[in-house]
């Protein structure tokens, strides 16, 4: 079985329907290599005129044979894109057990189903609805905001755009205030929110918050402000006490 | 033949059954047994009054007789006396049995109307009865009375809530719908309620925008009952209509999530014709009807599958921002939303800088970027940042909080003026 030997690229996508298609698409637009399986030759005919990249598999994909003769095993990522919910919790429980390193998306039609998905080990669920909702209430509301995210996260080169900052066991900037580092006059970056260690959200952090272990500074910004970041962070307690001596020195003077 | 006769036997039967199940239904209906309760009640009083204001009649009429007599027997009578005479005479006249009975009748109502009792029975029958009769007719008035109010509570709590339980509160409801419709302005249609439209619903209603929801259903979905201020129509009526009542020609956009594309495009194009300025986002569920709804009139059109597969590339590419701002949008708790805040052009805070408006301090925001009108975008703009004619504003904010930055930023050059 030798589909392809570049691992990291290769894409598994279950169900040819309108949305696999539009998934099939964006993936060869961005380099990925794409298996398709689905029982309808001529859904698999339409997906393999995509593009060059594109190996199809005909067959039942709820069968374990037709799973492993599509090579999950050196596969990176498999889009769950059946039509109904039971088959899609189905194939990702049957995929998790051939390959367990597998990223899996799944597309759900309700919570319960979501649920049932993130059980399993999806790595990511789309419901339908409120993809569809939020769309559209952007595209009604905010559509300058709709735009920046399409950019954000469609970014081509990754030079701008979202960063996220983790702060280690051991950093020295733990315990100090945001104010306190002078992040925003020494790097020109906001930080537009904090994840804490159990994973809830601070949004626009005041000064006032204090850095504790395992935060995730988020802010967007370009790859030299996260160096730029890095480095204050980590700079040693004795640097900054002294800047601050200089700077009460300056103020008092 | 046979199948013939056959199936009209089983015809007939059908009208038959139904004919009876129809007699049947509105026995069992409450207005019914409201109805035949009263009757009843009627019956029981006019016979109870008749037996007590007749059983000594015939006595009572030989002493009217006999007094009759005397005087008619003086020989110059006085004016008190030719007075009595004809009112004894009248009373004769209506000791007829349809006059006792038209009495019993009169008494029936105002006992049971609560309106008022006793005036005729105590002139005419109660002085002439024995001990026992009394005693026979103060139990019977005891009871009937209260059978009475009782039977005659039941068919005035029935009455009424027939009347509100049908046309009356359906109307009044639906005047009180179109009369806060008609004070919208500036509010978006959703059409269909379920599914994707909920959520277009619940999130609109959070940030404080007005909605008129419309749906085929005489309720809407259970998620969306309990929020206030979400105007309910139903799709019972012409589409032209719906559109008025919804107030179309006040509203700025319109959003169509029906399951079928013909119905999307024909409302579509209905809105359209009402209101040729308004905001039109429509759902094509086959890729080849997005150009028609374009044709039609609407502003943008999309298919469901393209939103669903952008989200989950966008998982593969770029897993932590996706992961970010799902937190955003699905959190039930978290209020906050990246939201923008355009400058216009006769805002009085073009020219001013950031740092001078300083919104960081004033609504506890921060402006992380500022997409410009070419298309570019400026990250992290600083305190010197000089803000020009639409620029749009980004920050993470809850509703309450894009409100204060509107005041101010609207605001902010009267205040200096003064």
């Amino acid at each position: 079985m030798s589909l392809s030997d570049n691992t990291s690229s290769i894409c598994a996508v279950c169900g040819a329907g309108e949305t696999g298609l539009f998934v099939i698409k964006e993936l060869i637009r961005y380099g990925y290599s794409v298996r398709v399986i689905d029982t309808d030759p001529d859904a698999l005919t339409n997906a393999a005129n995509l593009g060059d990249n594109i190996t199809t598999i005909q067959g039942n994909c709820l069968t374990d044979s037709v799973l492993k003769k599509s090579g999950l095993i050196d596969v990176q990522a498999l889009f769950c894109v059946l039509p109904d919910d039971r088959s899609n919790v189905f194939l990702s429980l049957s995929a998790r057990r051939i390959n367990p390193k597998l990223e899996i998306y799944s597309v759900a039609s309700d919570i319960s189903a979501e649920r049932k998905l993130k059980l399993v080990g999806t790595r990511r669920t789309v419901n339908q609805d409120t993809a569809e909702g939020f769309r559209i209430s952007n595209e009604m509301i905010r559509p300058n905001v709709a735009r920046f995210l399409d950019r954000i996260v469609f970014a081509r080169e990754n030079t701008e755009g979202y960063l996220s900052i983790e702060i280690a066991k051991g950093c020295p900037s733990i315990g100090w205030t945001l104010k306190k580092l002078q992040l925003n006059a020494n790097t020109g970056v906001v930080i537009i929110a904090v994840r804490r260690s159990d994973d809830s959200y601070v949004y626009s952090p005041s000064g006032d918050f204090r850095l504790s272990e395992n935060d995730n500074l988020i802010c967007f910004g370009t790859d030299n402000e996260r160096e730029a970041i890095r480095k204050l962070l980590w700079s040693s307690k004795q640097d900054r006490t002294d800047r601050w001596k200089r700077l009460r020195h300056k103020f008092t003077k | 033949m046979s199948l013939w006769n056959k199936s009209r036997h089983n015809r007939s039967s059908f009208v038959n059954l139904n004919r009876w199940h129809g007699f049947a239904y509105f026995l069992s209906s409450k207005i019914a047994v409201a109805l035949t309760l009263f009757v009843i009640v009627m019956s029981i009083g006019v016979s109870g009054f008749l037996i007590f204001t007749t059983h000594q009649s015939g006595m009572v009429n030989d002493q009217l007789i006999a007094t009759l007599q005397t005087l008619k027997n003086v020989e110059s009578p006085t004016a008190a006396q030719l007075s009595e005479i004809t009112n004894i005479e009248m009373q004769l006249d209506e000791s007829t049995l349809a006059g006792e009975i038209l009495l019993s009748g009169y008494m029936t109502a105002i006992t049971i109307t609560t309106v008022g009792f006793d005036d005729v029975v105590r002139e005419y029958a109660y002085d002439f009865m024995n001990e026992k009769w009394r005693r026979a007719y103060n139990i019977w008035v005891t009871v009937f009375v209260l059978i009475a109010y009782m039977a005659i509570l039941y068919v005035n709590a029935n009455f009424i809530s027939y009347l509100v339980g049908t046309r009356l509160a359906e109307n009044m409801k639906r005047r009180l719908l179109l009369r806060n419709i008609s004070r919208l302005k500036g509010h978006y249609i959703v059409c269909g309620c379920s599914g994707a439209g909920s959520v277009v619903i619940s999130e609109f209603l959070r940030t404080g925008i007005p909605v008129v929801g419309i749906d085929v259903n005489d309720e809407p979905p259970p998620n969306l009952r309990k929020i206030n201020g979400f105007l309910y129509l139903k799709r019972d009526r012409s589409d032209d209509v719906l559109f008025e009542e919804a107030g179309i020609c006040k509203a700025r956009g319109l959003v169509s999530v029906l399951q079928d594309d013909s119905d999307n495009l024909y409302l579509t194009l209905t809105a359209h014709l009402m209101n040729s300025e308004i905001k039109i986002v429509s759902r094509a569920a086959g890729e080849e009807n997005e150009e028609k709804l374009a044709l039609a009139g609407a502003d943008v059109s999309f298919t469901p599958s393209i939103a669903v597969g952008k989200k989950l590339v966008a998982g593969i590419l770029n897993r932590e921002t996706m992961d970010f701002m799902e937190r955003m949008i699905d959190s039930k708790d978290q209020n906050c939303r990246i939201e923008e805040y355009t400058i216009k052009n006769n805002s009085p805070s073009i020219g001013k800088s950031l740092g001078g408006i300083n919104i960081g301090r004033r609504i506890g925001i921060s402006v992380f970027a500022i997409m410009k009108q070419n298309g570019s975008i400026v990250y992290n703009p600083g305190a010197g940042y000089i803000l020009e004619e639409a620029d749009v504003l980004l920050a993470i904010e809850t509703p309450e909080q894009l409100q204060l930055l509107t005041k101010t930023l609207q605001r902010h050059g009267k205040r200096k003026l003064l």
